[in-house]
């Protein structure tokens, strides 16, 4: 046993008394395990693991103790911990971009960790193999280059091969995945399965996610404010979880390889119809100079009225871009675009009039998307202000009770204020705003992406009974497919500005016929470990090009396992049994 | 509150400005005489029982005099830094809501404004007009609104890109709503801080005009003439230039440890420490 904690309680001192973060664990790992904790957010996952390596702020209070190898940690009197930091026990966090220094270097940030723990080997050396133990591509020349210049996936990896260059006994890993993309996230997964293999240290994965562990723990445990509720292998925690906490949690994950089942196929009559349009940003090079940068492609689409048409794709592929253009916040450079018949332009004001009352947006940060110096009900309110000034007082607040009301609130959040509410509570009300004027459609802009799985699962219920009441279409944007299979009615798949593949939601999913569509899809982890530990993952390797310099020919070709001499010239969407797919080999492929 | 005078600083500055408040408000009351009442016979007394800051090169009562002066320096902070904060903040706001062209124009202004040195400035142009109180508060409003437009351009940038901007502005709120409903409240703290600093440095420059005699005029009396006229006589009448010397000095650093405190108070970097 190479950890052990036993009665570890984390407590802050707050207005209201004692608050737990972790409230009496026991728990220990095994040389070279690989474990898994698994819990919603503020259950307490980073806290406990914070307090093994001495990182917790100073206000809080520690009671229990910890053995690393038999020796001590940390008990009620000593605090040992910052002695094994770096050397015996590393961690990385979610985001890389917060723990890298932005002025140094990749070689200077390793050799500063380097200097500390190890001042009299080669440091180029030990960076240099650190960095093709984690697979960066080409790591002599990323040597030189800093974060800023690296994509997430990249930074990540430096991460890792910071810390292991160390050789620690015990990786922590807290949410190494959660701010990537599922293919790279993918990409950062089997990595790690890798080194699993073939290094000599026992990993703690944390996680809110079910599906991203099945494939690579060993042991999951369950956390639920600050307790441990359940612990066991993968198969029984997916399989038979006996909590119910386990049970809801297991349920509240969608199934990216699960049929939709409630799709609708026919919507005969369209409310945005895009033809062709394309969108460019200028970005300032010099002085006097610009870079163009394409931020959509000549997409074609439409929306009819009723439909949840989902849009998917990696970050900076163009699907915000194109959510603000139906919005009429921006207009397309080229193209055609109408919207409820008639066509989007700078020209047509009456037009954004229309727009700013019938199409909602509702964004993925609940929290940010209202103002925190604003009243719950002035927030909703604001939409009249602009809409019906004449109304009266009285009536206001009772459209905005009424609101509430759907979304499942009552009219004690009327004089509250954003912060006081949790982030699923913030989005019915974002939701609860974007109603207000009964608007035709709803452009909802990753809208549960950061919310916690059980409490995503009320938002997306939510959105499909509105969607029911006002018949109102939803364009639905999310990186996250599993959650696209279970509420859209048609997909379409977008990669560097461009649509790739339109097809139904079961079609698209069952049998994906673009090559980045179906990587796309292998990436998603699926939460059953019986399944995710077989999958040997088809990696799409590399990130997607600067969308300033396009590629000619197909944009997807440098990453394509099926690329060929055919691939040069532009792809554009034909259509393949009912899908529409954006490559020349799509039908000789499947 | 609470939080606020948890700091023994920033509590020191709240006393002190309290304090200079209160002296303000009633001078009237507090002074033993007529601040402008000139007494031949005693010219240039000590410090003593009668005269607790002596008297003047005119016989007039010192102490008297910088109860009265403090309403100046008061009315020349508040005043000059409203000037400045409104100016500030309007062009600021115009900068950072509409961006482009008009935000280059704006803030090469602010460069050449900035490129002048202030005092100089303010001399140039009171050596123009007549020296009075209110030309002081107007022309050190008008030259020193850069670093508020600064500020609320910054931070209109920042906030512009927010989502609950965003989404007000895809419903429909008009340029003036998104300013003064969410722009500008989300700005206000920051503004707070800057404003609170600059009353400190418009006491200051109050001080050194009246000093070499192009603020405020006789009678009136503030600290800063106060010490012009203590600069004859200080070989042999020290307290004519200690006591004004000392107020400024101190309602300077109240205001400044006020404004510190406010912005450590203020700043969500320092949330941890405040739990
Ligand atoms: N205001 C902007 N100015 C310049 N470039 C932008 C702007 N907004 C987005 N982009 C760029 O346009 C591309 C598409 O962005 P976006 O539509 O936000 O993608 P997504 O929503 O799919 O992540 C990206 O390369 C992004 O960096
Ligand atoms: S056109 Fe060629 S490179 Fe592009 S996706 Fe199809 S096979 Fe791959
Ligand atoms: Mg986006």
């Amino acid at each position: 046993m190479i950890l052990s904690i036993k009665g570890l309680s984390v407590t802050y001192q707050s207005d209201d008394g004692l608050i737990f973060a972790v409230d009496d664990i026991d728990l220990s790992l095994q040389e070279k395990e690989t474990l898994a904790i698994v819990g919603e957010s503020g259950s307490g996952k980073t806290q406990s693991m914070l307090s093994i390596i001495g990182l917790l702020p100073e206000n809080a209070q520690i009671k229990g103790e910890a053995f690393f190898n038999n020796k001590l940690l940390f008990n009620q009197s000593n605090n040992h911990a910052e002695e094994f930091r770096g050397n015996e026990i590393g961690m990385i966090f979610q985001d890389p971009m917060t723990s890298l220094n932005p002025y140094l270097t990749i070689e200077e940030q390793l050799g500063l960790v380097l200097k500390k723990h190890l001042p009299d080997e080669d440091h180029g050396k030990i960076i240099l193999e650190a960095l093709n133990n984690v697979k960066i591509p080409d790591a002599a020349s990323k040597m030189n280059q800093y974060p800023h210049e690296l994509s997430g996936g990249m930074r990540q990896r430096v991460m890792i091969a910071s810390v292991l260059m160390l050789k620690p006994k015990i990786l922590i890993a807290d949410e190494p995945t959660t701010a990537l993309d599922v293919t790279v996230q993918a990409q950062i997964l089997a990595l790690i399965k890798d080194l699993k293999d073939q290094i000599d240290t026992s990993i703690i994965f944390i996680t809110h996610d079910l599906g991203v562990v099945a494939g690579i723990s060993d042991r999951v445990v369950v956390m639920e404010k600050g307790k441990i509720v359940e612990e066991g292998a993968p198969e029984a925690i997916y399989h038979a979880p006996k909590h119910p906490y386990t049970q809801k949690l297991i349920a509240s994950i969608p199934r990216v390889d699960e049929k939709n089942l409630h799709h609708q196929d026919a919507f005969p009559n369209k409310s945005i119809d895009a033809d062709n349009i394309s969108m460019e940003y200028r970005i300032k090079k010099g002085w006097w100079s610009f870079d163009t940068l394409k931020a959509v492609r000549n997409v074609s689409c439409e929306l009819g009225q009723g439909e949840i048409l989902g849009v998917v794709g990696e970050s900076g592929c163009g699907k915000s871009t194109l959510a603000k253009s139906l919005a009429t916040m921006i207009y397309p450079t080229k193209g055609k675009l109408k919207i409820f018949g008639q066509e989007a332009n700078i020209g047509n004001q009456s037009l954004k009039k229309i727009t700013q009352k019938e199409v909602q947006m509702i964004f993925q940060d609940p929290v940010s998307s209202m103002n925190p110096r604003m009243n719950i009900e002035s927030i909703l309110s604001e939409p009249l202000w602009t809409h019906s000034p004449n109304l009266d007082k009285a009536s206001v607040r009772e459209k905005v009770i009424s609101a509430l009301d759907r979304v499942g609130l009552d009219s004690s959040a009327l004089f509250r204020y954003p912060h006081e509410f949790s982030g699923g509570q913030c989005q019915r009300i974002v939701i609860a705003r974007a109603l207000m004027l009964k608007p035709k459609v709803i452009i909802c802009d990753e809208p549960v992406s950061s919310l916690d799985v059980s409490i995503r699962k009320q938002v997306l219920e939510l959105l499909l009974t509105i969607r029911k009441e006002i018949n109102a279409s939803l364009l639905f944007i999310s990186h996250d497919l599993s959650v696209v299979r279970q509420v859209c009615d048609n997909v379409m798949v977008m990669y560097l500005g461009q649509v790739v593949e339109q097809a139904n939601v079961n079609e698209l999913f069952d049998s994906p016929k673009h090559p980045y569509t179906k990587a796309l899809i292998a990436a998603v982890p699926i939460p059953d470990p019986n399944i995710q530990k077989q999958i040997e993952l088809k990696l799409m390797e590399g990130d997607p090009p600067s969308p300033i310099n396009l590629p000619s020919g197909c944009s997807f070709a440098d990453r394509c396992a099926f690329k060929n001499d055919q691939c040069k010239s532009e792809q554009i969407l034909t259509r393949v049994d009912s899908s529409l797919v954006a490559c020349i080999r799509a039908r000789e492929i499947n | 509150m609470k939080i606020l005078t948890q700091n023994p600083l920033t509590l020191s500055g709240i006393i002190i400005i309290s304090l200079v408040l209160f002296i303000a408000v009633f001078a009237p009351w507090l002074s033993p005489y007529d601040p402008n009442y000139i007494d031949i016979h005693s010219i240039l007394l000590p410090p003593s029982v009668s005269h607790f800051m002596g008297t003047d090169g005119l016989g007039r009562d010192v102490f008297s005099r910088m109860l009265y002066g403090s309403r100046i320096s008061l009315l020349v902070g508040i005043v000059a830094v409203g000037i400045a904060t409104v100016i500030g903040t309007f062009l600021g706001a115009i900068a950072g809501f509409y961006r482009g062209y008009i935000d280059s124009i704006i803030m090469r202004f602010v460069d050449i404004m900035l490129s002048i040195p202030t005092f100089f400035l303010i001399l140039a142009v009171i050596a123009f007009l007549t020296p009075s109180i209110w030309n002081i508060m107007i022309v050190i409003g008008l030259t020193s609104w850069m670093g508020v437009t600064r500020l609320v351009r910054a931070e209109f940038l920042s906030l512009r890109n927010r989502e609950y901007i965003l989404a007000a502005e895809a419903m429909g709120a008009s340029d003036y709503r998104l300013i003064s409903k969410h722009l500008l409240p989300n700005s206000l703290t920051p503004i707070i801080v800057t404003s609170v600093l600059g009353i400190a440095s418009a006491v200051l420059t109050e001080s050194g005009l009246s000093f070499l005699g192009l603020g405020v005029q006789a009678p009136q009396s503030s600290w800063g003439n106060i010490l012009t006229d203590g600069k004859e006589y200080i070989q042999f009448a020290w307290w004519l230039s200690l006591f004004p010397g000392l107020a400024i000095l101190i309602t300077v650093l109240g205001y400044n440890l006020l404004g510190e405190g406010l912005r450590d108070l203020l700043d969500p970097k320092n949330k941890n420490q405040r739990k």
